[in-house]
This record gives structure tokens, C-alpha cells and sequence, in this order.
């Protein structure tokens, strides 16, 4: 996860192109890039454990999450071998190469060619691992190289207790966090999900769902949850917008705005763990009203709704199989927006789906195809048309595929340096069928959909 | 599986015929080290059926498993690490 993500929910990655003021207005609650989370595979967690990586995560490397990792989440990052001398620390690199099939118009970032680029997406440390018997941490520091910044990134301190609720085993727990669905322990909500890395450097669809993504390092909030006999889990937190100054402290943008009242968050889910094989099904939301600009007066709503599922299929590890998908539907009440004149209509509607199966041999070698495909009603004031990152129609529509291959060579037992490094070098490529509505010319500046196929190179340790 | 490589749990290396909670190295819960097990067969039988069930209050977190079959499997491939 870049910054916990590669691609940090509100902010501008087209660092160089200037944007219409309706899309502007927009930009805090819809990267113009791929959000993605933030990927991680923490060696501090196998020292802690003395497990080897792969034990937690599929391909021997983060974040891909097996229930066996699911529940050391769970259990607020505590589990230990019952030796001391454990230091919670990790730290993390992410370099890239990314190339578009046909330049930008401008640079892709503030220190940036309009194609072909090469950077540090992330240096990262992390407080992660266990602090006392019960309460745990998962917390990052992140160095943007794109940005050139130090921010606070994801974040997520949790009290765990095990108890017997209805005569069953049961992990109960508080969390507190500043990204709605970090805290989930299966990968099929925004914060988790595929693709685990993507191209900062890279143009993304107009628009998404305000929980992927919109929200992250921008808030603080907090939330209890419960997973009972292994079976149901359930969450209810709450979020407020952190104040100008603490977001500027803490190295964070402040692109969201205000959020007025609380921003609650709710999921429920069923996991069966069949030990080989497993599968989940859940519903989650989020509802939140926000004041852009931090203006006090008419304010956005947002009703976001979701259904996710997934299998694995894990057999003895050497080939496993998973399969995620998600389905978002946002209602939107615009009146902020509309009072501003960023928003043409009153009301408005996104919807989200993601579908993605991967295959790992070896817990080394990886291969996932992922489809992705954005729908919403056109609002001429939110999506204007405009150069490279604009839409003619004023869609925000965009759909297409990910193909990523992936070689981890370490995070197994007997690995080089175990439990101390790992390692990932991957390539991806995202095809666009639709941008921003149209597949030709749909920023009315003669940019195709197929213009922004990126090849993303990255390689990715963490120590 | 390597002899003296724990992990969460201590290491499984020769575990059949040993006695429970012998590992020096190893912090065992309290309630395996009153137990007074020995890692028969048998015993070994039982405590993967029904962990929670032979040691009461252990740490354990494997809710167990049911089918008997793949228990024998598991115990003979255990017994044939030493």
C-alpha cells in the first residue's frame, strides 16, 4: 500500500496537468488514478512468530491473507513464539517503472517525464507487531519519492480478547484507525484488495466510491469488532476528519474537506474454513456527509453499500488458488457541489465492480487477472471534458483488466535471510476498454481509452 | 519441521513419544504443563480431535480435527520426523 497505497485516495497524481474546477472539487473523493491499497509483507511479523511468510500470506509475500493470518490480525497482531526480544519494526521499499502506451499531455508528476518514468513510490517503516499481550500495531510511516513527502500512512492499533460468546471460541476486539476497511481481515474491500501495487505514475478513471480510498489518512476514528467460532465476523466503527492543522502535522492532504458528524462504517461476514479450501461472503457500508473546502453550509451524502465474496483454495500450499470480487453501489446528495457549481445535479449515483483470480505456484510464482469497470450517472460539472484525465461525455464510466506476474523467491522457511527480507519483482498491465465513458476520444482532446494501457515494472522488499 | 525450531507452537521434531511440554525453550501454557501428557499415539489422537477438550485453558487455537482418517495420516507422518 503506497503510502499505505501506491495511489493515495484525494490526492492529484497528475501532479503536472491541470484539471477543470469541476473535477478539482471532485478530487478529494475521486483519485484520477487506480486507487489502490497499500501492499505488505512484514518480516516483523515472522520474527515475532517464528513463522515463515508464507504461513499468513499467499505467494509467500503480503497482503493476501490465508484465515491463519486472518486470525493473527484479528488477534491485534499478538501471536509469538513465547520468546522476548521481539522489536516491532519493519520497513518497506517499492521502485517502478511505468510506462503509458501514448505520453500524457503534461508531466505524470511534479519531478516527471510525461511517460516513462522511473521512481521510489515508497519508503516505508512500520511499528508492527505485537506491544503487550493484547494490544497490537500496524502503523507506517511513508516517504512518497513521487510527492518528495513524509506522511503518516495506514494505521491500525487494536486491543484483542479472546472470550466464549454463545458457549463459542471468539475474538472480540477495538481498533483504531484512519482508513475505513484497513481494518478488515479478508481481501475483498478497497484497503486489501487487488491490485496490491499500482502505477502513481499512471491516469486513473474520474471517479470511485468514497470508502475506496476517500477517506484514508484523512480521518481517525475507531471501531469494535468480533469474529465468532471462527465463523461470523462483525465490525461498527465511526470516523471523523482529522483538523487542517493535525493533517498537515501529520503529513497528510487535506483534499477531503469536512465531515460533519460522525462517518460510521458497519461489515458483516461469513468465513468457512474448510482448512484447504475456504470461502467468505459479507456486506459492508459506509455513510458520510462532507463539507469540501471545509466551507460551512450545504453539505455531500454519501450511502455507500457493498456485497463481497471470495474462495482460496489452498490444497497443500504449493498450488494455491483464490478468487475475490466486490460490488459498491453509492447513492450521492450533491448539494455542497451543486450550491459551488462543481456538480450539475442535486443527486447523483457510482457504481464499483471488481472480480480478480490469482494463482501462485511455489508460494513464489504468481499470476493474477483482475477486471475492474466503474459506472455513474454524467454530470456535466463533475466529469468536464479536459485533457487526459477530463471526459466528453462527462462519464465517469471506466472499466478494463489488470494482468499481473509476480516472483517472490523468498518468505519460505528455509528462504535466504529468513525471517529478515523479502522480496517481490513483478509486471503488470492495465487495459482499458472504457475511460471516463467513451473508448475513443474520450477526453475530448482525442485521448483514446487504449492511450492509457500502463506497464507497470516494480520491484518491492521489505525488511 | 526442523528439531528445536519453534514457531507458535514448539517444535513438532520427534514430538510422537515425548513427553508434553518438555521443550525447554518453549513457553507452554500452564494448564499443558499440568497436564502431565505423554505424546503417545493415542494421546496425540484425542489432543488433535479435540484440543480444547485435553487441555483445558491451553493455547492452543486449532478448534480441532474431526476426521479420523486424515488424524492417522497426520500422526504417521509425524512419526516418521526424528
Amino acid at each position: 500500500m503506497a503510502s499505505k497505497m501506491l495511489v493515495r485516495p484525494g490526492i492529484q497524481v497528475f501532479h503536472g496537468i491541470s484539471r477543470s474546477r469541476s473535477l478539482q472539487a471532485l478530487s478529494a473523493l475521486t483519485p484520477f488514478v487506480l486507487w489502490v491499497p497499500t501492499a505488505h509483507a512484514l518480516p516483523s511479523f515472522a520474527r515475532q512468530t517464528g513463522e515463515e511468510c508464507a504461513a499468513c500470506h499467499v505467494g509467500g509475500f503480503g497482503p493476501q491473507l490465508t484465515p491463519h493470518g486472518s486470525r493473527f490480525k484479528l488477534s491485534g497482531y499478538t501471536d509469538t513464539d513465547g520468546k522476548g526480544g521481539k522489536v516491532p519494526l519493519s520497513a518497506m521499499m517499492v521502485g517502478s517503472w511505468t510506462q503509458t502506451r501514448k505520453d500524457l499531455s503534461e508531466d505524470a508528476g511534479p519531478h516527471d517525464g510525461p511517460n516513462d518514468n522511473a521512481s521510489l513510490d515508497q519508503a516505508a517503516v512500520f511499528l508492527a507487531g505485537r506491544l503487550s499481550e493484547k494490544i497490537g500495531s500496524f502503523t507506517q510511516v511513508t516517504y512518497s519519492g513521487v510527492d518528495e513527502k513524509l506522511a503518516l500512512d495506514n494505521m491500525d492499533l487494536r486491543y484483542a480478547q479472546p472470550l466464549t460468546l454463545a458457549g463459542k471460541d471468539s475474538l472480540v476486539g477495538v481498533t483504531v484507525n484512519n482508513n475505513p476497511t484497513v481494518t478488515d481481515p479478508f481481501n475483498t474491500l478497497p484497503a486489501w484488495r487487488f491490485p496490491y501495487v499500482s502505477s502513481e505514475l499512471a491516469p486513473g478513471g474520474a471517479a470511485s466510491p468514497l470508502m475506496v480510498g476517500g477517506l484514508g489518512q484523512q480521518v481517525m476514528g475507531a471501531s469494535v469488532y468480533a469474529f465468532w467460532n471462527d465463523v461470523l465476523y462483525a465490525e461498527l466503527g465511526g470516523y471523523h476528519t482529522l483538523s487542517h492543522q493535525s493533517l498537515r502535522a501529520l503529513g497528510a492532504s487535506d483534499d477531503l474537506g469536512n465531515t460533519p458528524g460522525l462517518t460510521d462504517y458497519w461489515r458483516l461476514a461469513y468465513l468457512n474454513d474448510q482448512r484447504k479450501q475456504n470461502f467468505t461472503a459479507g456486506v459492508f457500508g459506509l455513510n458520510s456527509s462532507v463539507q469540501p473546502g471545509r466551507i460551512d453550509g450545504p453539505e455531500n451524502k454519501y450511502n455507500d453499500v457493498g456485497v463481497d465474496a471470495s474462495y482460496q483454495f489452498l490444497g497443500t500450499r504449493q498450488h494455491i488458488a483464490s478468487l475475490y470480487s466486490s460490488y459498491i453501489h453509492e447513492d450521492q446528495k450533491l448539494n455542497a457541489s451543486f450550491a459551488n457549481g462543481d456538480a450539475a445535479d442535486r443527486t447523483g449515483r457510482l457504481t464499483e465492480f471488481v472480480l480478480n483470480a490469482s494463482y501462485y505456484y511455489d508460494q513464489t510464482w504468481g499470476l493474477t487477472v483482475g477486471r475492474f469497470d466503474t459506472k455513474g450517472g454524467r454530470d456535466a460539472g463533475l466529469y468536464a471534458p479536459g485533457p487526459d484525465s477530463g471526459s466528453r461525455l462527462a462519464s465517469p464510466n471506466t472499466a478494463g483488466y489488470i494482468v499481473q506476474a509476480d516472483w517472490s523467491p523468498w518468505g519460505k522457511e528455509d528462504s535466504w535471510q529468513a525471517p529478515w527480507a523479502n522480496l517481490r519483482l513483478g509486471a503488470q498491465y492495465v487495459i482499458y476498454r472504457r475511460f471516463n465513458g467513451a473508448e475513443d476520444n474520450y477526453d475530448g482532446s482525442g485521448r483514446n481509452a487504449s492511450d492509457n494501457n500502463t506497464l507497470f515494472l516494480f520491484a518491492w522488499t521489505s525488511f | 519441521m526442523k528439531a528445536g525450531k519453534n514457531k507458535k507452537g514448539p517444535s513438532l521434531f520427534g514430538v510422537v513419544g515425548r513427553q508434553g511440554a518438555s521443550i525447554a525453550d518453549f513457553s507452554y501454557s500452564d494448564a499443558l504443563k499440568q497436564a502431565g501428557l505423554s505424546w503417545t499415539p493415542e494421546q496425540l489422537d484425542a489432543y488433535i480431535a479435540h484440543p480444547k477438550k485435553v487441555v483445558a485453558g491451553g493455547k492452543m487455537k486449532y478448534d480441532g480435527l474431526d476426521d479420523a482418517a486424515a488424524r492417522a495420516d497426520l500422526i504417521a507422518y509425524l512419526a516418521s520426523i526424528h
